[in-house]
């Protein structure tokens, strides 16, 4: 598996940063339930998965006022993307 | 005895499933036991013609794919399922997943006991309340 070298996208309003890997990739009717907390896909003795790590995450980019989510095709890999706004500067 | 209906099982976790059916032997439950590791399989279980529909449903919450409330909740609002009892098996103690899942209909809430004699007689009791006589 390789990770793709997180790279941030710099425009006017926000930061959004992105990683992407080669793995298994995340069926679209599952893209918005892996962040709920204990979802996992996999049964718990096939892959060491507590499904805590993806709502954590989430969690902590709400708390920055940004958003998550995910490209993937559900054959091949997965690039997570999330925002971060910037401040608004008062002049 | 071909008309006994099973008792449909819906857990990921095989250790787990290994008590409910030592349970099951032990108390000399007659109904097959129907195991489904995830909600989908649940409704795909229940979906096919070829089947009998189980007696009673019992539900985990935290599995992959589909948790067991979800799964619930599209069992509630099937004309057919929505008759079937249902059960959630859990090892949460959580007040949130015990309210969500009666108001979402269940018959009952057994949480997951860590020694195995509670949980037979937890067993024994669904048994001699939910299984008789069908």
């Amino acid at each position: 598996m390789f990770f793709e070298v997180p790279s941030c996208l710099n425009n006017a309003t926000e930061w959004i940063f992105y990683v992407a890997d080669n793995g298994p990739g995340i069926a679209p009717q599952y893209q918005q339930k892996i962040f709920h907390l204990f979802q996992t896909l996999t049964a718990k003795d096939q892959a060491e998965s507590t499904g805590i790590g993806l709502s954590l995450i989430e969690k902590i980019v709400h708390s920055w006022q940004g958003k998550i989510w995910l490209e993937s095709d559900g054959v091949q890999g997965s690039k997570f993307i999330f925002s971060v706004p910037k401040p608004i500067k008062n002049e | 005895m071909n008309n006994i209906k099973p008792i449909l099982l819906a857990e990921d976790d095989h250790v787990d499933i290994m008590t409910v059916r030592r349970a099951c032997k032990q108390l000399n439950v007659l109904n097959e036991l129907v195991v489904a590791n995830n909600g989908e399989e649940v409704i795909c279980y229940l979906d096919d013609p070829k089947v009998p529909l189980p007696c009673l449903i019992i539900l985990d919450i935290n599995m992959p794919k589909m948790n067991g409330l979800e799964c619930l909740k599209i069992l509630k609002q099937h004309s057919v399922y929505k008759s079937i009892p249902v059960f959630i098996l859990s090892s949460s103690r959580e007040q949130q997943d015990v309210d969500s899942s009666f108001s979402g209909g269940i018959s009952g809430y057994i949480l997951k006991p860590v020694e195995f004699n509670e949980f037979l007689h937890s067993i024994k009791v669904l048994n001699s309340h939910w299984t008789v006589g069908s």
